[in-house]
């Protein structure tokens, strides 16, 4: 633990730390103070949870609000000088809320600061790469004990996840769903009719096509190319019914707990090139690409489209930045019965309907194995048609759960909530970060009877 | 079947068996990040990441990165192929009248080809560039802008939001001092542009999502690299070539193959040059000059901070040509 503290010893720090850094005004005492980077995270969706996060906190907690003015990359003296700054307001909470901010370098810099006193209650937002930093955890563990800290996942998987990297299961966790801005993304009859003209034109899509729609980064990450193998399928088996739109900048990310993050720029798209101009012509004519769009557009385009698809299987794949602002144009998905994904099921609780369908995925011996069957039968099932009531009440019911204000009141519900103190992260914690400490943790990929399993089984359907 | 996290094998390629010594990461470092990596079927690389000619056995074509110093101190080195030799060099086409006649039988040539054209509409202008000699020398950079003046001018596109992304690099040639030279860069660029240049720093590229609204300039005169990452990246994210004119004569090959690299740009490649279309080789000038002979190229005369393996007066030189 003691590289993280030591890093931050104060007098170390001290030499480093910047005159003209602009300091946190507090000036309230004992209210909670929310910590957010001011630069948002490289991430978009991060940045955008980020972003509305801090709105839904702003929207009931009259709190103080700290901002960091560089990247937190540049070392402890930041930290520990916005440390300092919040241990001298005394506030009642601590509340960490981006991902942009280490938080275990933050809470080190807090526990330098505190000493001998007790520390409030911490809130720590917890993002889909978790797993990836369960070894800088471990560092802090024995100075978490002596407070009491508060997770909050943005669904339930995730939280089950966690649960078992904790002694004391998910006393301390709480499910808090990433809010999306539901002025930007919102239903309206008018906008399909204009988007879906302006995707005739572009594309030549029919009034009477099924249009699929991804929106996020094309990545390995998200199985692009397998979600073009399935598409290709239902095409030809559906007469050209179909068509598909992915929309977004294409990221050359591998992944970390197989395979690395060492792919080169531009790789990523070469595999979606080979993968494309192996489909015969007529179904290649059928699947377009739209670079990354502006929120507007991309509002437009998810009222335009019939059903939302995607078949990831990361494990970062905590909630679903994209399926949330689709649901919340009214807009019917398909998604892997995977991760943060099944929480959408909720909308579709809550609006009556099936409107979001899930493709079945199983761990087995060969690995993470998904139905093409039962991607086939979703789509099949929410293509017959969605009315605009239909939409409109699907969108109702998406506000309802994810809007900054929906999220504002599950907010207020978990601080109510009494925190018990941190008992510490358990042996399967353990096992894990000292799998990744030795570079990639799972070679041979995700594999059942493996300690993936024991983890990443969380993510998988009960049933 | 591969599993769908998995690298297709021909992505790995190659390309993890060049040189990652001590000498390679300090030129790495150096030209960060106009050289840093991408991927593509023509197997892009610098010649100094070569040590063993051995390796281009691996791939049928291999696309040099390299300015006209590298290249003309690999071919100093290597002044014919080796026995046997069959792979393909693809040569920037700025620079192929450099390769000598020995060597042309398998160099071909490529050249950057956007599908974005450069219009009124864009808003913002981005300068890009290492800010050092050994990147664009003050006279190229005059060059470069002058013509860029002249075409904004007569475009009546003066207007335009102006960003530079430019690194200022130690001078690794010796000679004046960084300082002197980074002070007359700017002011350079500063007459010319105005004082509302906004500067953008590598987090704050790399959160762009879009270059949509944006000409890109590389300030470049191809002495170390003829291929910069900051092209490709941006040109990837619907950037526009901004229209300027290289430095040196483009060699005029009909159209080539197009190798896509992105939705919004790729390389036209020409493997084999016809015979009459390639430029004179002004050989026999340069093994008579005895400057050339003089100046010898070997790691002993390296520059002054040892990051590139040949010396100021060879680059010098290539200068004069």
């Amino acid at each position: 633990m003691v590289e993280i503290i030591r890093e931050l010893d104060p007098d170390i720090i001290r030499q480093k730390v910047s005159t003209e850094r602009k300091k946190a005004h507090l000036t309230q005492e004992g209210s909670a103070v929310i910590v957010v980077s001011k630069e948002f995270s490289a991430w978009k969706s991060a940045a955008i949870i980020s972003h509305n996060l801090f709105k839904a906190y702003t929207t009931y907690f009259k709190s103080q609000v700290v901002f960091l003015n560089e990247p937190l990359s540049k070392g402890g003296g930041e930290l520990l000088e916005l440390a300092q700054s919040i241990h001298s307001t005394r506030p009642k909470k601590i509340i960490l809320i981006d991902d942009v901010l280490p938080a275990y370098q933050f809470l080190s810099a807090l526990f330098i600061t505190y000493r001998s006193e007790p520390l409030p209650p911490i809130y720590v937002h917890v993002y889909g790469s978790f797993t990836l930093w369960t070894k800088s955890w471990l560092a802090i563990e024995s100075v978490l004990k002596k407070t009491s800290i508060h997770f909050l996942c943005a669904s339930e998987r995730q939280a089950e996840l966690l649960g078992r990297f904790l002694i004391q299961g998910r006393d301390c966790v709480s499910v808090c769903p990433f809010p999306v801005e539901v002025n930007d993304y919102f239903f309206s009859p008018a906008l399909r009719c204009e988007y879906r003209g302006k995707l005739e034109s572009e594309f030549g899509v029919q009034t009477d096509d099924v249009l699929l729609l991804f929106t996020g980064r094309l990545s390995v990450q998200k199985n692009i190319t397998r979600l073009i193998q399935e598409v290709d399928s239902l095409i030809k088996s559906n007469q050209g019914k179909f068509q598909l739109l992915l929309v977004g900048n294409f990221d050359d990310k591998g992944i970390p707990l197989f395979s690395g993050n060492d792919r080169k720029f531009g790789s990523y798209y070469q595999q979606w090139l080979k993968s494309i101009e192996s489909l015969e012509p007529w179904v290649r004519s059928r699947i377009h690409y739209l670079s990354h769009q502006n929120t507007a557009d991309l509002n437009g385009l998810y009222n335009a489209a019939d059903i939302f698809v995607s078949l990831s299987l990361y494990h970062d794949e905590d909630f679903g930045m994209s399926p949330a602002e689709a649901l919340c144009c009214g807009l019917p998905t398909v998604l892997t019965d995977w991760g943060g994904y099944s929480d959408f099921e909720h909308v579709s609780k809550l609006e009556g309907t099936k409107s979001c369908i899930f493709t079945e995925v199983q761990l087995t011996s060969e690995g993470l194995v998904l139905s093409s069957e039962s991607f086939k039968r979703a789509v099949l099932t929410q293509a017959d048609s969605f009315s605009s009531r239909k939409r409109s009440r699907l969108s109702q019911a998406a506000k309802n759960r994810y809007s900054v204000h929906a999220v504002a009141s599950r907010i207020k519900i978990i601080h109510a909530l009494k925190s018990p103190p941190f008992l510490g992260f358990s042996r399967l914690m353990r096992s894990h970060a000292k799998a990744m400490s030795i570079g990639i943790p799972y070679p041979q990929g995700p594999r059942k009877w493996d300690l993936y399993e024991k983890i990443y089984g969380a993510y998988l359907s009960k049933s | 079947m591969k599993e769908w996290w998995q690298h297709p094998k021909d992505m790995r390629g190659v390309l993890n068996l060049v040189r990652k010594d001590h000498s390679v990461e300090m030129i790495t470092r150096f030209l960060w990040p106009v050289a840093n990596d991408y991927y593509s079927k023509l197997n892009p690389i610098f010649l100094y990441q070569i040590h063993d000619l051995g390796l281009f056995s691996y791939a049928p074509n291999w696309l040099l990165r390299d300015g006209l110093v590298g290249l003309l101190w690999f071919f100093k080195k290597n002044p014919k192929p080796p026995p046997k030799w069959k792979s393909c060099l693809l040569v920037h086409s700025s620079l192929v009248r450099y390769v000598p006649p020995l060597w042309r039988k398998f160099v071909g040539s490529y050249r950057l080809k956007t599908q974005v054209s450069s219009c009124l509409e864009r808003r913002c202008l981005l300068l890009t560039g290492l800010v050092t000699e050994a990147f664009c020398s003050l006279e190229s950079l005059n060059v470069q802008i002058e013509k860029i003046a002249a075409h904004l001018d007569s475009a009546g596109k003066r207007k335009k939001k102006v960003f530079s992304f430019l690194l200022v690099k130690p001078n690794v040639l010796g000679g004046d001092e960084c300082s002197q030279f980074v002070c007359e860069y700017l002011l350079k660029i500063q007459k010319v542009f105005g004082p509302e240049i906004s500067p953008i720093n590598w987090n704050q590229w790399l959160r762009l999502e879009s270059f949509q609204e944006f000409d890109i300039v590389d300030f470049n005169d191809y002495t170390v690299c003829a291929d910069s990452f900051l092209y490709h990246y941006a040109l990837s994210l619907r950037g526009a070539l901004f229209a300027e004119s290289p430095r040196r004569q483009d060699l005029d090959f009909d159209v080539g193959e197009y190798q896509s690299l992105s939705p919004y740009h790729g390389l036209e490649v020409c493997y084999e040059i016809p015979k009459e279309k390639w430029p004179e080789y002004p050989s026999e000038t340069f093994i008579e000059n005895k400057k050339y002979r003089k100046i010898g190229i070997n790691r002993s005369s390296v520059n002054e901070q040892r990051v590139f393996p040949w010396s100021r007066s060879f680059v010098n030189w290539t200068q004069t040509l």
